[in-house]
């Protein structure tokens, strides 16, 4: 009686077995064939709403590109830079997205080509470690479509044990987009000043401050790995011959204490990498604490943006203009100096006092 | 671990194939490490409660069955009572009776400094503390025999498929089931895949992807319009159906591919035509535990009516207190209890009201599932917001000021959820009708599979997978 059971287990087993390999073969076709179809799609969407931008960036080698979050999407006129600089520009900021995004879109505009200059617009948050605030690792998921390259996959796996298995189905790569895939696959026409939407002159809303400033103190800490990927974006931009330039766009409000010290670290930071860090403070330009330039503290509307884009195009200008090969801090008189001569300067000053 | 997760995906699968591979005797130990092991992913700590309440409740079942004596029987139930309530309400009521009181007495100008506690609130309790309940009640009573295998009957309170959100069963259903030699049958495996894969799609395309248009609304009520909020509301209705029949679905097709049978959770209770019969279809096990346990005792339908009515409504307060140590959900409990008491009181002039207007039959159903839902509708505000302040105003807002622009941040989640609830109601329309639930096995593989694809393929292009926990975990 028992062998027998045990005989009718192993055959129920055997049967269970069979259909289940059948039916995960079937279901391995079907996400091959399916996300194939949508991928087609994906590849050849350009323009419209909610539109990949990251095709839009690897679409065309432009001579400018500025990476960046929400600020950098809002703040970078490109049609206003490239009349400033004489090079096209792009605006690959994106909403919701920090340095991690910003490493991985260069990444994989490098794989196509690289441009003349690289912008990185940094929040103070982009070094802090944002554990329990905010999931980057999962915001990063609208780039599983570029799993095929590298770093993608290396950022995209951080985080997750499994993202290995989850980036082998070509169905999972496209989840939540299918729709604007296929709203958009018609569409042909840009409506973004390359890849800066003009919002108008939306009004001030009291929304929105920097993250850091709305965390608890004791937990505003410097994460070492997103150091590591700040220093990545910019020796990876060097190694394929791009002039580097970090920048931070106005705010409405005078910057926190601890924004500022943030800011000083960028400032260390870009010292030790050797590249120009612009800011366009508030402070120097008294201009910026009118609300009617702003739709919240931090982010501008089109008037603010253009008035920025103007003073930033000039200093991208002066910048590409300097004699000096490798420019890293403005002097107040408007000169650049190198890495070499700050270095001289400071030994100088300590020497002296 | 949350079923929605990878890890979950991974560890079902090593404990189904280790449990059929190794013979009957060592299954329960591995049931239980794997219990165990699933409740301390969440917090190894919070593992020793589950151990206390376990330990308790075998000592209590043992000691009660030495006694023959009622009297001495009570002390070990109350035993087991004080033991589980007192956890309960530590780590759940604790703080929510102090900042009451503390309110209470600010507000009649004594100075109140009540203490508080910084416990993080242990997943599940509200479930396996119920559930350990019902067996030294059974026990007290004489329905069940206590269990002597101080292992099954700790497998018994954390069996993993249900040890978190339920449903809450009973000694006398699972109990047995540990003895019983469960052989591989390719059938039930199927179907408990079948309805892990239905609870999924309900909790990653349905309940997630509309908990991101409820909670930004939800999170800043005033900052909408009543239309809005009435269209969160609907959303939020659905979200929390699926959420938790989801999970339902999930741990009850678990058990049903290790051969166990959990009882029947939810039973498409939208459907419902009256309130009464919501209850019935709406979170069974815990509707069920309410009046075996508390309302039955309490006189159940013996008593005179007023009474009756009375412990009816109690035991909606009592309920809406067990889902949250919050002044929403009493209310919530409450607003049941009103209806559940207006519905049974106003049952006959509504039933001579519908003959004496003559409505053909289909109408009156119809209205009735309309009117029932809408009604189970303005609860889930009491449900939902943080508090209630907020819930007022949102009702408010939807009564008086029904106008507005639509809030719609990401159109494409505004359809995808529009689409899950429409595949969700279909579904259960047809099953409803037709049963097509159970018809579906009997149907030709060329059919069937596609379906099952179907489904497989839409969780993977509209699923939201980002880890979102299930919302009754935190009661």
């Amino acid at each position: 009686m028992a062998a027998s059971s045990s005989t009718s287990s192993s055959k129920a087993v055997r049967r269970f077995l069979i259909k289940l390999v059948a039916f995960g073969l079937m279901m391995l076709a079907l996400d091959y064939a399916l996300g194939s179809t949508i991928e087609y799609f994906f590849r050849r969407t350009l323009y419209g709403k909610n539109w990949p931008k990251e095709n839009l960036l690897l679409s065309h080698p432009y001579e400018v590109v500025v990476f960046g979050s929400s600020r950098a999407f809002r703040h970078y006129v490109p049609s206003i830079i490239s009349e400033a600089t004489g090079l096209e520009c792009f605006n690959a900021g994106a909403n919701g997205q920090y340095l991690l995004y910003a490493y991985a879109l260069e990444q994989l505009m490098f794989d196509r080509y690289a441009p003349k200059v690289v912008v990185l617009d940094v929040l103070p948050s982009y070094v802090v470690d944002l554990t329990g605030v905010e999931n980057e690792y999962d915001k990063l998921k609208t780039l599983l479509p570029f799993v095929y390259n590298r770093e993608v996959r290396w950022l995209l796996s951080r985080h997750d044990r499994y993202a290995w298995l989850k980036q082998r189905s070509k169905l999972y790569r496209y989840n939540s987009r299918v729709l604007s895939i296929l709203s958009n696959y018609r569409n042909k026409t840009d409506v973004t000043d390359h890849g800066y939407v003009d919002v108008g002159r939306v009004r001030f809303h009291e929304v929105n401050p920097f993250i850091v400033d709305s965390m608890d103190p004791s937990r505003v800490r410097i994460d070492s790995f997103k150091v590591g990927i700040f220093e990545r974006f910019v020796r990876s931009a060097r190694e394929h011959g791009c002039k580097v330039v970090i920048s931070f766009s106005p705010t409405v409000e005078p910057l926190s204490r601890r924004a500022k010290q943030l800011l000083s670290f960028y400032d260390q930071l870009c010292l030790q990498l050797g590249v120009p860090f612009v800011k366009v403070l508030t402070s120097e330009h008294p201009e910026f604490a009118d609300r009617s330039l702003f739709m919240d503290y931090i982010h501008m509307n089109a008037a603010g943006a253009e008035h920025f884009s103007r003073i930033f195009g000039r200093r991208l200008a002066r910048i590409l203009d300097a004699e000096s090969e490798n420019p890293v801090v403005e002097t107040p008189s408007g000169a650049y100096l190198g890495a070499a001569e700050v270095r001289a300067k400071d030994a100088a000053g300590n020497a002296g006092g | 671990m949350l079923f929605n997760s990878m890890q979950f995906v991974v560890f079902f699968v090593l404990i189904t194939t280790v449990y059929f591979a190794i013979p009957h005797k060592y299954r329960w130990v591995l049931l239980l490490a794997g219990s165990y092991y699933f409740y301390m992913c969440w917090n190894p700590k919070y593992i020793v409660l589950i151990l206390a309440s376990t330990a308790v409740d075998y000592f209590a079942g043992k000691m009660m069955s030495r006694e023959e004596e009622q009297r001495r029987r009570r002390k070990y139930l109350i035993l087991s009572l004080v033991a589980n309530l007192s956890l309960l309400f530590t780590f759940k009521y604790f703080n929510f009776f102090s900042n009451s009181l503390s309110a209470v007495f600010s507000a009649v100008g004594l100075p109140a400094n009540l203490p508080h506690l910084n416990v993080l609130l242990p997943v599940g309790i509200s479930f396996y503390t119920f559930q350990t309940l019902s067996y030294t009640i059974d026990v007290y009573r004489g329905r069940i025999k206590h269990e002597d295998n101080l292992g099954k009957f700790a497998l018994y309170v954390a069996f993993f498929p249900q040890l978190v959100a339920g449903p809450i069963e009973r000694a006398s259903r699972l109990l047995p089931q540990f003895y019983e030699r469960m052989h591989f049958d390719d059938r039930r495996v199927s179907s408990g895949l079948r309805l892990m894969l239905w609870g999924l799609f309900k909790k990653v395309v349905v309940a997630d992807r509309l908990a991101l248009y409820v909670d930004a609304v939800y999170g800043n009520p005033s900052l909408h319009s009543g239309l809005t909020l009435l269209v969160a509301t609907y959303f939020f209705a659905f979200q929390i159906y699926c959420d938790f029949s989801g999970y339902s679905d999930i741990a009850i097709g678990a058990a049903r591919v290790l051969g166990f049978r959990l009882m029947k959770n939810f039973d498409r209770p939208y459907f419902s035509l009256t309130i009464p019969e919501f209850w019935r279809r709406w979170h069974i096990s815990l509707s069920t535990w309410f009046k075996d346990y508390v309302y039955i005792p309490l006189g159940g339908n013996r008593v005179p009516v007023h009474r009756r009515y009375l412990n009816l409504a109690t035991v909606f307060l009592v309920s809406g207190l067990w889902h949250g140590a919050n002044w929403t959900f009493v209310v919530w409990g409450a607003i049941h209890g009103v209806f559940i008491v207006t519905s049974k009181l106003s049952l006959g002039l509504r039933d001579r009201l519908v003959e004496w207007l003559r409505l053909p039959g289909q109408l009156v159903r119809t209205s009735r599932m309309f009117f029932t839902f809408h009604l189970v509708l303005l609860s889930w505000v009491y449900f939902r917001a943080r508090n209630l302040a907020e819930a007022n105003h949102i009702v408010a807002k939807i009564f008086t000021d029904l106008g507005g622009k639509l809030f719609t941040p990401g159109l494409d989640h505004f359809v995808y959820g529009l689409v899950g609830i429409f595949i969700l109601v279909l579904v259960d329309a047809l099953h409803e009708r037709w049963q097509v639930g159970s018809l579906l096995p009997r149907w030709p593989v060329v059919v069937r599979w596609p379906v099952y694809a179907a489904f497989a393929v839409i969780i993977l292009l509209m699923g939201v997978f980002n880890g979102s926990q299930f919302i009754y975990f935190q009661f």
